[in-house]
């Protein structure tokens, strides 16, 4: 046992002198690494792992699903097209109730004043990439329940709960549209403003759209107001809560503010030059 | 020489000189619109501006800049989001959770293997980490029926994990505790 208590000796003595086992001082395992070098001529210059003769030696690989002159398997099948046209849809990123009434509740938002895609972004918490085709925020449902917030909102899309829980409180909601130009000025005003161009005018919108926006059922911004107002009630009817008058309301100045169907900023016009270093506006001369 | 300067200027050549100069070497400054703006025409095409100082439209403006900092929460009688502003200073409990720049609880979820592994982390804590800990164990267990749970605490970053999603119950219990 004297020579194994020797050798187990000389080996923790070399262990003391060597370095700790470190991950800078390790090397790879062997064979885990691959030449990265390609053999030439006699000696390991051969095929290099492409075979003999045909498409394989001359590297020209098929295109995926290529089954050499057969129907492709991906062909060979009728198929419904689900997502089609899916990269070309308006996406409108969504909103809860409970997320508005957060928003509310820790001061981002001022309900005494309404609230568009403007005031949702510069909130600094939710973004809208316009280039990303967000044509705008939908109000979903979620936290319907607590939302106890009085407001004059503007959004791209709501249901009909969503509705009833806004103007059950005595609040407004409109559902508006914007052409992607309007909404890129609306995520950033005040990055826009920086430009120095005149406001443009909003544009109308496209043809699959303006049957949602001409609805009344839906708030939508180019309906009829007489026929929103008789909505409003239906509404109440079929929800079954009393409709607050905002005629007699205190806010009724701001609950009933409104952008044109061609104005993207509320009190500002199409056509009007914001400094906003001077802070002036150039407009044009009336004669 | 200067006879020549006169004429470009009489005959419009100056204009036409300075818009093909501008075309030579033009360097626009980045995310600046010159090189997408239209040249300048005749000034009798545009028409008559006047620019307004102090313009009563200007609160318009004015509400359409973002806030420099995140706005302090407003005292109120009720907050019907659930959200709560932070009470208790600690001094109490031995420890502290501060709130985030956003007013928030800092409880998250962190999840690993796709969804296999999910981890509550506490973070923000200071004073007794483990007088927390041991409170907060105490309540995920309770919630577990007594089973018991696994925890790390992190002394020197001030953060505590747990095992499993506790991240409702731990942001409840806090809020609750006034934190």
């Amino acid at each position: 046992m004297a020579h194994l208590r020797e050798t187990s000796d000389k080996a923790l003595k070399l262990l003391r002198t060597l370095p700790r086992v470190q991950i800078g001082n390790l090397r790879p395992n062997p064979n885990s690494k691959q030449n990265d070098k390609r053999g030439r001529a006699q000696h390991g210059g051969d095929k290099h792992g492409a075979g003999n003769k045909g498409s394989g030696q001359r590297q020209n690989f098929m295109r995926l699903g290529y089954e050499t002159g057969n129907q492709p398997f991906y062909m060979r099948f009728p198929y419904e097209p689900y997502y089609k046209g899916h990269h070309m849809k308006r996406q409108y990123p969504p909103i809860s109730l409970l997320q508005l009434q957060v928003l509310i509740d820790t001061n981002r938002i001022d309900t005494s004043q309404p609230i568009d895609i403007s005031t949702l972004c510069n909130s600094g918490l939710l973004k809208l990439k316009p280039a990303e085709l967000e044509y705008g925020f939908q109000l979903t449902d979620d936290g319907l329940d607590n939302f106890k917030a009085k407001i004059n909102i503007e959004v791209q899309h709501a249901s009909e709960a969503v509705i009833a829980a806004v103007e059950k409180n005595g609040g407004v909601i409109r559902t508006s549209y914007y052409d992607p130009r309007s909404l890129h000025m609306l995520a950033n005003p005040q990055k826009w403003f920086q430009k120095g161009v005149p406001i443009p005018s909003r544009m109308l919108p496209p043809q699959d759209a303006v049957d949602y926006y001409t609805n009344p059922k839906n708030r939508g911004y180019l309906a009829n107001p007489e026929e929103i107002s008789k909505e409003r009630l239906v509404l109440a009817q079929k929800y079954g809560y009393e409709l607050p008058k905002i005629e007699n309301d205190s806010a009724y100045e701001m609950l009933t503010t409104t952008k044109d169907p061609r104005q993207i900023f509320y009190g500002l016009e199409p056509g009007w030059l914001i400094n906003i270093v001077d802070k002036t506006i150039i407009k044009r001369k009336l004669e | 020489m200067a006879a020549s300067t006169k004429l470009m200027l009489s005959t419009g050549l100056y204009q036409k000189l300075s818009q093909f100069t501008r075309k030579l070497h033009s360097q626009p400054a980045l995310l600046s619109s010159f090189r997408s703006s239209r040249e300048v025409q005749e000034l009798d095409q545009y028409p008559d501006v006047e620019v307004v100082a102090n313009p009563p439209e200007w609160r318009f403006v004015e509400r359409l800049l973002p806030p420099a900092t995140v706005p302090q929460p407003e005292m109120k009688q009720e907050y019907p989001s659930g959200w709560r502003p932070q009470k208790e200073d600690g001094s109490k409990s031995g420890y502290y959770v501060a709130r985030t720049k956003n007013h928030m609880v800092p409880v998250y979820l962190h999840t690993r293997f796709r969804g296999q592994r999910r981890i509550t982390v506490v973070r923000r804590v200071q004073g007794d980490i483990w007088s927390l800990e041991k409170d907060l164990r105490a309540v995920v267990e309770q919630s577990r029926n007594g089973k018991l749970c696994a925890t790390r605490v992190n002394e020197l970053s001030g953060q505590i994990h747990i095992h499993g999603d506790h991240v409702d119950i731990l942001r409840d219990y806090l809020k609750e505790k006034g934190f």
